[in-house]
């Protein structure tokens, strides 16, 4: 079977012909026709070319340090000495619970002593050391707020600007806007930990109704990191090349008679960046050519961290290459801690502290810190009261969403600086508030993207990451 | 990738041995089977004229082993979008 017209070709034939006069004639009686779109004729070609943004950039690129779970702000970096005070005794006011069941009144004052750190004087808890050794480069928001209390809907909010499924994330809307600088490797790459997906799954780096071209593509955790890089020997030089150009030819007339598939278009694309990344990505992905003082540095001869330090050290690489934009996840709830929060924050903590810091001063000291937008966060914090009141062991904290903190370096961000305030017990942000789309107005600032065009026409509609939200936090910018 | 897959490499090996035994050593004819097994369709003239071209090409690439040609052929079909997509 062949297809010789769309179903956009289709309706703008018919939108010519007697029926459609007739009926736009009536419409227009009526004041019911919206005004003159007309449909593409035209199959659209979307490419990962770079393309200059509308406005001024600070940032380049984009690392996202995704902490799946929700780090206890209260413990790691949003001290509330009123916590100590009210310890053991019934929070003073309305709590929001997740979970009912194991819920409690009781407020529980963190485990972890804060002191002041940096030439900034942040406030962070002994949790962080590493952390504390860059803050003053870092910018702590004390005030972000999804206020949708679960983790599927506070990822999608905070990934993709609203709770709805189906909606293009960040590193789509990044690569969609502004192309890639690199045609050698994935604009949009997605580092997932070796251990398990995150919640929400592939949906984290989904684009969504943008064409497939702007999907993160996901490296794997282990070696080999992609599979079959290597051509057998027999397949290797003109025989490669010739298949290929025999199969983009097939491919291509393929898609002739199937006009404006953009998942052929992404695939064609893909085969000829999967024979490009045959040398591009071996060379990107290997951790051989880093000094030993750079693996230090991220953390390889720690157990505890060398793995994240990896992909840590990667995001780097794969940043210098040209890519757009690098997610880097934790695994499934690593951060969800409902219960045992003594034990499982200091290890989760001891994962990812070392290397998040050390990204930041490597990127400094090569002077990409300047261009490379660093996020650290996760989906959500926690609440001032025990979660499962079972025994200091086994006592955790429930999720909140209503004021929890994470942290931005470069890219046009101001470090050495605390923004917002929840309040004194840390359950909800009550100054200076940064809700989801705040921060997506603000990182849309920071690449010269202009909310109002980075638009994509979906069914003849207008669609956008912000829908006519957010406002660009400029307090925050250097 | 489904270009250096040593599985797809092997299915494609296995269909050009398929072709060979059941079209007989006429290369018009594989072309033509091959092409009816992956698409179940009949190739146009300028498809046969092409696939033609192709497994000539790379029989300059094989020319120790001109079975790999038919099989670099086969791979091509396992791997287009109109095999691997339904309409």
């Amino acid at each position: 079977m062949t297809y010789s017209a769309s179903r956009r070709h289709f309706l703008a034939s018919h939108a010519m012909s007697l029926g459609g006069v007739a009926l736009a004639y009536l419409l227009n009686r009526d004041g019911a026709l919206a005004n003159s779109d007309r449909p593409e004729l035209n199959p659209i070609q979307y490419t990962l070319e770079p393309k200059q943004p509308p406005g001024p950039a600070r940032a380049r690129a984009m690392i996202s340090l995704w902490m799946q779970g929700g780090p206890s702000h209260m413990d790691m970096f949003d001290p509330k000495p009123m916590l100590d005070k009210y310890a053991g005794q019934t929070f003073p006011g309305d709590v929001k619970y997740d979970n009912a069941a194991q819920a409690s009144a009781k407020v529980f004052p963190s485990p972890w002593k804060f002191q002041p750190q940096g030439q900034s004087g942040t406030e962070l808890s002994e949790l962080v050391p590493h952390l504390a050794k860059v803050i003053d480069d870092v910018c702590l928001i004390r005030s972000m707020r999804t206020s949708v209390n679960n983790h599927g809907q506070s990822i999608q909010a905070l990934n993709t600007g609203q709770i709805l499924a189906g909606r293009p994330v960040l590193g789509s809307w990044l690569t969609y806007g502004l192309g890639s600088e690199t045609q050698e490797l994935p604009a949009y790459v997605a580092l997932i930990d070796p251990a398990q997906l995150p919640v929400m799954g592939v949906e984290n780096w989904n684009n969504g109704y943008l064409p497939s071209l702007y999907q993160g593509t996901v490296v794997r955790p282990q070696e080999p990191r992609i599979l079959n890089l290597t051509p057998p020997a027999h397949l290797k030089g003109a025989a490669q090349a010739g298949y290929l150009d025999y199969l983009n030819d097939l491919n291509q007339k393929h898609l002739q008679t199937r006009p404006g598939e953009l998942d052929l278009q992404a695939r064609i694309a893909s085969y000829a960046l999967a024979a490009k990344m045959q040398t591009a990505a071996k060379e990107a992905l290997d951790l051989s050519q880093e000094s030993a003082t750079t693996k230090r540095m991220y953390g390889f001869d720690v157990p505890a961290c060398k793995e994240f330090g990896q992909r840590c050290l990667i995001a780097r690489r794969l940043i210098e290459r040209g890519v757009r934009c690098v997610q880097v996840f934790t695994e499934n709830q690593r951060w969800d801690h409902h219960n045992a929060i003594r034990k499982g924050l200091p290890t989760a903590c001891q994962k990812v502290d070392q290397p998040s810091a050390a990204l930041v001063a490597d990127l400094k000291q090569r002077g990409l810190l300047d261009t490379t937008l660093v996020h650290w966060g996760g989906e959500m914090g926690r609440l001032p009261v025990i979660q499962n009141d079972a025994g200091p062991e086994k006592i955790g904290r429930d999720h909140n969403t209503y004021g929890f903190s994470m942290w931005l370096a470069g890219g046009g961000i101001k470090g050495g600086m605390t923004f917002g305030e929840t309040d004194e017990f840390g359950h909800h942000a009550v100054e200076n508030i940064v809700n989801h789309y705040d921060y997506h107005a603000t990182l849309l600032h920071l690449f010269g993207l202009d909310p109002q065009t980075l638009v994509f026409k979906q069914n003849n509609r207008e669609r956008s990451l912000l829908e006519g939200k957010g406002r660009v936090v400029h307090e925050i910018l250097s | 990738m489904l270009m250096n897959s040593d599985f797809v490499i092997a299915r494609a090996r296995k269909f050009a041995e398929r072709i060979a035994r059941e079209a007989g050593e006429d290369l018009r004819a594989q072309v033509v089977l091959a092409w009816k097994l992956a698409f179940a369709a009949q190739p146009s003239a300028e498809e046969i004229t092409n696939a033609l071209a192709f497994v000539e090409h790379q029989s300059a690439n094989f020319p120790e082993q001109p079975a790999e040609a038919t099989a670099s052929f086969c791979q091509a079909l396992l791997s287009s979008n109109q095999f691997l997509y339904i309409d």
